[in-house]
C-alpha cells in the first residue's frame, strides 16, 4: 500500500502554478479586490488538488486491497492482455469487447454487477444472507464459508461465525450472474450461495441453478479452480503449500484476444516498428508471432474453440495445477488435452481409467450413445459430424467472433439460416422442400431444426446440438434422447415419427414400444424421462415453433406437473414456459420455494387451465395421444401411470 | 466619439497606471514584440509534441496508446490542440494590441491573463495526463480551470479594450 504523496507531481504541480501566479500577480490591476481574488484562486487550486489528491489515493487503496484478494492479472509466457491490442485492431477490439466472451469474469462494480443488492436478506438452509452496496462496493454479510466447510464435516459443532466480505468477482453477463467472495488465505475465491437470474430479476441459490439431484450434497464451487479454465484466459491456479491457499494468476479475466491468438507479446514488439507493419501491409505473409484461426486448417481452428467448448482430458503430464493449459492456438489439442470421446473408448485409454475413479463421468456429459448433453460443449459434438469429420467444416463455417449479427449466438452474416448448410450442400439448394418435406420458410424447412435440435442442456435452458444429426426413432429408443421430429410435433407418438421416417426416408421402422404407439413421446418423456429428458421436454412445450405446430391448448396439464418435479432446474423451465401459453402468462410461481407448496401449484394450473373456457371448446382438443380423454379433459389416470413409472436416476449434468 | 490619438506617447499618456510597478513596464511595441515571441515559440513548441505524439503513435508506444492509457492519450491530446490554439491567440493578440483603447494597464492586465492562462492550460493536460491513476488524469488537471478562468479574463479585457468608450489605443503611426 502506497499513501505517500507523489512528490514529484507535486512539485511540478507547484512550479507551474507560481510561474503562472507571478505572472498573474505583477500584471494585477490595482484595488484590494483583485489581490484578494488571486489568493483565494490560488487556495482553491491548491485545495482542490490536494482533496482530489486524497481521492485518488484511497481509490488506489481499495484498489490495491481487491486486487490483493482476487486473482492477479499479468501472468508471464508472452501474455500482454487485450489492453495492447486496440491501438491496432479497433474494429476486432470493438467486436469483441461486445461480446459475452470478455465477460465471462469480471471485477465485481457498479457497471458490471446487474443484481439487485438492496434486496435481502436471503434465505438457505434457515441461514441468513445480508447483502448490500457501500458506494462502489458491493458486500455480502454471510456464515464463514470456509468455516462452515470444516464444521460440515464435524457433526454436532456450533454454527460458524458470520463474516463480511466484498464481493470481487462476478460471472456471467448474460442470463446469469454468479458471485465471488475471497478467502481468507491467498487469492481463493469462494461462490456466494446466490445467483443473480437477469431475465427473472430473482436471487435464487446457485444450487437451483444446476440440473443437479437436490440429495446430493452441494457442489464446491472455487473459481481459481473450476471456472479459471474457460472463464479467464491463460489461468495458472497456482496452489502455493507454504501459504496454505492459491496465488492464482491470470493473463486476463474473461475470454480475451489472447485465447484465441495466442500470447501477443511478441507480436505486439515486432509491429511496434512502423516499418515492419507497413511491410506486413504489402505482403501477403502470415503476420509475426500471432495466430488467425481463420487461416488455420479446420482441425487447427476448430480446436481453438474447443480449448474450452470442449470436454477435454487433462493428464497429470499436463501439469495444469502450476502452469494451466499448455495448449495455445495453432497447436494440436490432442496432444496436450485431448478430447474426451466416449465413441473412441478404446483409442483412449484413459478414459477408462478415469471412469474407475468416476463411474458417473459419462452420465454427467454424454447420451449414453456418447454425443454432448451438456451446453458450452459444443466442440465435443461438432468432431462427431459427418460434416467435420468427412467434410470441411469447423466452427467458422458458422460462427465468426468479429463479424456476427447477434452477440447472444455469434453466428456469421447470413448464417442463422439454411445457407449454413447450404454452403457445402450445394445440390439441396433448389430442393430444399423436397428434401425436408415441410414447406420452405417453415420452422419444419430449416436445416438446423431437424439436423441440429434442442437436445442439450444447460443455463436452465435447451440448446442446440452440435453433433449434426438426423432424426431417427432407434436412436431415441436406445438412447432417450428426443428426436427433432417430436421436439416439433409435440402432440405425435414415437410410432407416428417412425412411419414419416420410414415414408420419406426409408428408415427402417424399429420395433415401437406401446407406450409409444398410444401416447405423444413428448409427454413420455416428459412424465416418465430422466430430469435431463424433463428439462428439455419442459423447455419445448414452451418453444414457440413446436407449439405453433403442435397447438398449445394441451401442454399446461403437463407443464403443472413439471413444475413439481424434484429437479429445480426443470421446475424453473417449466414455470417459465408455462407463462408463455395463453391465459397462463401471469401464472405466478417460486422454483425455490417450500416443497409443500408444489402440489398446490399443480393443482392451480389445472384448474387455471380447465376454467380457461375459450381453451375448452376448441376443436380438435381430444387427442388422446396427449392424456386428453373424448370429452377434452385430461386422463389423469394414465397420467399418474406414466408419472408412476418415471426415471428417478439420480443426474447432475455438468454444464 | 475622439479621435483616436496617433502616436505611441499618447497611447502612454493615456496610460495612467495606479499601482506603480516594481520594474519598468513594457511599452506597446514591447508587449506586441512579447506576444509575438510567445506565440510564434508555443507554436514551434506544440508543433513538436504533435510530432512526439505522432511518433508515440508511429512506434505503438504501450504507454500512450494501450486501453488503459486512454486518459493520458486524451489529456495529451488536449494539450496539443489547446497549446496551439492558444499559441494562435498570442499572435492574435499581439496584432490587436495596437487597437486597443482602454490602455496600457489594460492590455497588460490582458497579457497577464493571456500568458498564465495560456501557460496553465496546456501544462495542466500535460501534468494531468503524465500522472494518470486509473481512469482519471493526475492533480495536474486542475490547473486547467484555474488557467481557463484566466483566459477569459484575459480575452474579456480585450473585448472590452477594443469595445470601450475610451480613447483608441494604437501604435500605428
Amino acid at each position: 500500500m502506497n499513501d505517500a504523496i507523489n512528490l514529484s507531481e507535486w512539485a511540478l504541480f507547484l512550479l507551474l502554478s507560481g510561474v503562472a501566479g507571478v505572472a498573474v500577480y505583477r500584471r494585477l490591476p490595482a484595488g484590494p479586490g483583485f489581490r484578494w481574488g488571486f489568493w483565494v484562486l490560488g487556495l482553491l487550486l491548491v485545495t482542490g488538488a490536494a482533496l482530489w489528491d486524497r481521492h485518488l489515493l484511497f481509490r488506489r487503496r481499495q484498489q490495491e486491497q481487491v486486487a490483493a484478494s482476487v486473482p492477479h492479472t499479468g501472468r508471464p509466457g508472452g501474455y500482454v492482455s487485450s489492453d495492447t491490442c486496440q491501438s491496432c485492431h479497433p474494429e476486432p477490439y470493438r467486436t469483441w469487447h461486445d461480446s459475452y466472451h470478455r465477460t465471462m469474469t469480471q471485477y465485481a462494480s457498479p457497471e458490471t454487477i446487474q443484481a439487485d443488492f438492496t434486496r435481502g436478506p436471503l434465505l438457505l438452509d434457515g441461514e441468513t444472507y445480508r447483502i448490500g452496496r457501500d458506494g462502489d462496493e458491493f458486500w455480502a454479510e454471510l456464515p464463514d464459508p470456509e468455516v462452515k466447510e470444516r464444521l460440515r464435516k464435524q457433526p454436532g459443532a456450533g454454527p460458524p461465525p458470520r463474516v463480511k466480505k466484498r464481493i470481487g468477482l462476478l460471472t456471467g453477463s448474460h442470463h446469469l450472474q454468479m458471485f465471488w467472495i475471497p478467502s481468507a488465505v491467498g487469492n481463493q475465491q469462494l461462490i456466494f450461495p446466490f445467483a443473480w437470474l437477469i431475465a427473472d430479476r430473482q436471487w435464487v441459490p446457485v444450487q437451483a441453478t444446476f440440473l443437479r439431484d437436490p440429495t446430493l450434497p452441494p457442489s464446491v464451487h472455487v473459481w481459481n479452480v473450476n471456472c479459471l479454465k474457460c472463464h479467464a484466459t491463460g489461468g495458472q491456479p497456482r496452489p502455493d503449500f507454504k501459504l496454505g491457499g492459491l496465488a492464482t494468476r491470470v493473463g486476463e479475466l474473461g475470454i480475451a484476444c489472447e485465447a484465441c491468438h495466442g500470447p501477443a507479446e511478441n507480436h505486439v514488439a515486432f509491429y511496434q516498428n512502423p516499418l515492419a507493419r507497413y511491410l506486413q501491409r504489402a505482403s501477403a505473409s502470415e503476420p509475426h508471432g500471432i495466430i488467425n484461426p481463420a487461416k488455420l486448417s479446420k482441425d487447427r481452428s476448430s480446436q481453438v474453440c474447443g480449448q474450452c467448448h470442449g470436454i477435454k482430458w487433462i493428464p497429470n503430464s499436463e501439469n495444469f495445477a502450476q502452469e494451466g493449459f499448455s495448449f495455445r492456438p495453432g497447436q494440436d489439442l490432442d496432444q496436450s488435452t485431448p478430447l474426451v470421446r466416449p465413441t473412441h473408448w478404446r483409442e483412449q485409454p484413459f478414459l477408462v481409467a478415469g471412469l474407475r475413479q468416476n463411474p458417473r463421468y459419462l452420465d454427467e456429459h454424454y447420451w449414453s450413445d456418447g454425443m454432448v448433453r451438456v451446453s458450452g460443449r459444443d466442440f465435443s459434438g461438432t468432431v462427431e459430424s459427418p460434416c467435420y469429420e468427412r467434410g470441411k467444416m469447423s466452427c467458422l463455417s458458422c460462427h465468426s467472433m468479429h463479424a456476427s449479427e447477434s452477440r447472444v449466438n455469434q453466428l456469421g452474416s447470413g448464417k442463422n439460416s439454411n445457407d449454413a448448410c447450404l454452403q457445402c450442400h450445394e445440390t439441396l439448394r433448389g430442393r430444399v422442400e423436397q428434401h425436408t418435406h415441410h414447406a420452405s420458410g417453415s420452422s419444419g424447412g430449416e436445416c438446423y431444426n431437424c439436423h441440429m435440435p434442442h437436445t442439450t442442456y444447460g443455463l436452465l435452458k435447451a440448446i442446440r446440438s452440435h453433433q449434426i444429426s438426423s432424426p431417427t426413432v432407434t436412436n431415441s429408443l436406445a438412447t432417450g434422447r428426443p428426436n427433432a421430429c417430436n421436439l416439433c410435433h409435440l402432440d405425435r407418438t414415437l410410432d407416428w415419427t417412425a412411419d414419416q421416417l420410414q415414408t420419406w426416408y426409408r428408415q427402417p421402422k424399429p420395433v415401437i414400444p406401446e407406450v409409444h404407439q398410444t401416447t405423444a413421446a413428448s409427454v413420455v418423456w416428459a412424465l416418465q424421462g430422466d430430469a435431463g429428458q424433463r428439462a428439455l421436454l419442459a423447455w419445448h412445450f414452451g418453444w414457440e415453433p413446436a407449439l405453433a405446430v403442435s397447438r398449445s391448448d394441451w401442454v399446461a396439464p403437463f407443464l403443472g406437473v413439471l413444475i413439481s418435479d424434484p429437479y429445480s432446474a426443470v421446475r424453473f423451465i417449466a414455470h417459465r414456459s408455462l407463462r408463455r401459453l395463453p391465459g397462463l402468462d401471469g401464472f405466478e410461481f417460486n422454483f425455490v420455494g417450500p416443497a409443500g407448496d408444489r402440489p398446490q401449484a399443480t393443482r392451480r394450473v389445472q384448474e387455471r387451465w380447465r376454467s380457461a373456457a375459450a381453451l375448452a371448446s376448441a376443436p380438435g382438443r381430444t387427442n388422446s395421444a396427449c392424456l386428453l380423454t373424448p370429452s377434452g379433459d385430461l386422463d389423469n389416470a394414465r397420467l399418474q401411470s406414466l408419472l408412476g413409472r418415471r426415471d428417478n436416476r439420480s443426474m447432475d449434468l455438468q454444464e | 466619439m475622439k479621435d483616436a490619438p496617433n502616436s505611441r506617447a499618447a497611447v502612454e499618456e493615456n496610460a495612467v497606471p495606479k499601482a506603480e510597478p516594481k520594474r519598468p513596464s513594457l511599452g506597446l511595441e514591447a508587449l506586441q514584440r512579447r506576444h509575438l515571441q510567445i506565440g510564434w515559440w508555443s507554436l514551434l513548441g506544440f508543433l513538436l509534441l504533435g510530432m512526439l505524439l505522432e511518433a508515440l503513435h508511429g512506434f505503438k508506444v504501450g504507454g500512450y496508446l494501450n486501453v488503459s492509457a486512454a486518459p493520458r492519450r486524451l489529456m495529451w491530446t488536449l494539450a496539443h490542440a489547446h497549446g496551439t490554439l492558444l499559441a494562435l491567440v498570442h499572435l492574435g493578440f499581439a496584432a490587436t494590441l495596437p487597437h486597443l483603447s482602454a490602455g496600457l494597464p489594460a492590455a497588460r492586465w490582458a497579457a497577464g491573463c493571456l500568458m498564465a492562462g495560456g501557460f496553465l492550460v496546456p501544462s495542466g493536460f500535460l501534468l494531468g495526463g503524465w500522472f494518470i491513476r486509473g481512469g482519471d488524469p493526475g492533480i495536474g488537471v486542475f490547473l486547467v480551470p484555474v488557467g481557463a478562468l484566466l483566459l477569459a479574463l484575459g480575452i474579456y479585457s480585450v473585448a472590452r479594450g477594443l469595445t470601450a468608450s475610451a480613447p483608441a489605443v494604437s501604435a500605428r503611426k
